[in-house]
């Protein structure tokens, strides 16, 4: 089995060898120190931290950041003058007035990206190939434009479909272009294989949202082939861990992250156990973050991955909180095979719920079924549940463009 | 046609630039942000070519149109 391209990554970024663990934690301790020491210097967001560790163990002595000190100090974090940034990522933040999370990058963060996502994608993206991607293009630099570069260096042909088509449109680039490839949304890959079939599509990489373990199951059973999922956040530029051709778990950039599991008390757990992702991003040029807690859900896999790479590989990620209910009620409802797709909204007690299936679907015995499955997830039943089941049409949309979530009203 | 100017201050004869110790005058400028340019009227130092950015502007219009060009 060859050993995942992670580590060939890390060869050409570092001029080193990833051959045991204490190689990679030297090389994440050198480049964590030279943060800290610049960030002293500069009289930085971090000034107040040591200026150097003498072991990566003492990482877990230094306070975290949260998501709310990266909405108040984003500006204070980025290290570099603001003409030497390339990309941000703004948000709103539900709850704050005006105030939103903003990440900031340079070209260099933007094209380690793209190096990050040839590796992963180079697994089982070959040239010549054509690769259809349901991500959003946003311009310079957006994710879509990234997966692009990465899809044309690997020689290979992107399908740049983006996100808002309805399923007729994608239904009619799928026939007339045959990729052999997919990058994009797990649901979304699962509407399309339910409502068409595989078609020309042979083997797909998911991402940008949690991908629930009945979706991957039916993605692969059609697809007849193993999904290749990725995990990244924007604080860590996007992208963060690649799956390798053994598919356990997925292999962290380490040259870029350094990854931490934490439980609710902020302690560190063992390799194995669950609990929050918290991440330093040695490698970030414009905004490096020191244990920041991201607010994912994973665990950190023990021991050496079949493949033979010394690299750590996270678990799959959740969301911590709400979102969980969404993963629960996601792997409920699309066992229902006749299920395209599906939104909820709670309207105070009330919930309402839009299911796309597919057409040849007794939609009758489909409400029952989703009704059943709303009961034992969310213990809404009766009056309380508005359900409205259609079957899909060409001029229908995956019913999220963006991360699913049960929408409060 | 003119170019269209997105913002105009005109200082006045209010504002004077501390190092030519002379007053700013109203002048063509150009905000630019992730590739995106902005002609404006701003008060400039007439020799150091100096722009003044008021801080409410830099903090009020500047900062929406800023989260506006930014990705999602």
């Amino acid at each position: 089995m060859q050993k995942s391209r992670i580590d060939q990554l890390i060869i050409e970024q570092e001029g080193m060898v990833p051959s045991s663990r204490e190689e990679v934690e030297a090389l994440q301790l050198k480049k964590l120190n030279e943060l800290l020491e610049r960030e002293e210097k500069r009289g930085g967001f971090y000034k107040n931290l040591p200026s150097s560790l003498s072991a990566l163990k003492e990482l877990e002595d230094l306070p975290f950041t949260t998501e709310e000190d990266l909405i108040k100090n984003g500006n204070r974090m980025v290290v570099l003058s603001q003409a030497e940034i390339s990309k941000v990522i703004s948000e709103q933040t539900s709850g704050t007035t005006g105030a939103g999370k903003r990440v900031f990058y340079t070209e260099e963060d933007c094209l380690h990206t793209i190096r990050l996502f040839e590796a992963g994608l180079g697994e089982f993206v070959f040239p010549g190939n054509k690769t259809l991607i349901c991500m959003p293009y946003s311009g310079p630099f957006g994710l879509g434009e990234l997966i692009s570069a990465a899809i044309r260096n690997l020689g290979a042909e992107p399908v740049e479909a983006g996100i808002g088509k309805t399923f007729g449109e994608l239904k009619e680039i799928l026939e007339t272009e045959k990729p052999e490839t997919f990058v994009g949304m797990p649901v979304v890959l699962l509407g399309l294989l339910r409502l068409y079939g595989k078609g020309s599509l042979k083997r797909a990489l998911v991402s940008g949202d949690a991908c629930p373990e009945v979706v991957i199951e039916e993605c692969e059973r059609i697809l007849g082939a193993k999904l290749w999922p990725h995990y990244g956040s924007r604080e860590m530029g996007l992208g963060g861990a690649i799956c390798c051709p053994a598919h356990e778990g997925m292999h962290l950039r380490e040259n870029h992250v350094i990854a931490e599991i934490v439980d609710e008390r902020g302690k560190r757990v063992p390799d194995g156990t669950f609990g929050e992702l918290v991440i330093t991003t040695i490698g970030m040029q414009a905004q490096p973050l020191v244990r920041y807690k991201t607010g994912d859900r994973t665990r950190i896999l023990p021991g050496r991955c079949p493949c033979g790479s010394y690299v750590v590989r996270l678990d799959e990620v959740a969301r911590i909180g709400a979102s969980g209910q969404m993963r629960k009620l996601d792997n409920q409802m699309f066992a229902i095979k006749e299920l395209v797709d599906y939104r909820v909204s709670w309207f105070g007690e009330t919930a309402d719920l839009e299911a796309l299936c597919l057409p040849e679907a007794d939609i009758e015995i489909l409400e029952r079924k989703i009704r059943q499955s709303m009961e034992e997830v969310a213990g809404v039943a009766g009056e309380k549940l508005q359900v409205q089941v259609r079957a899909a049409k060409d001029e229908n949309r995956p019913l999220y463009a963006a991360k699913r979530r049960i929408q409060d009203q | 046609m003119a170019e269209k100017n997105y913002y105009s201050i005109d200082p006045e004869g209010k504002i004077k630039c501390m190092k030519c110790k002379v007053p700013l005058v109203k002048s063509g400028a150009k905000f630019m942000y992730l590739d995106n340019g902005f002609p404006v009227e701003m008060p400039v130092c007439p020799i150091c070519g100096f722009v003044y950015v008021p801080e409410e502007l830099a903090l009020g219009k500047v900062l929406a149109v800023e989260k506006a060009l930014e990705d999602k």
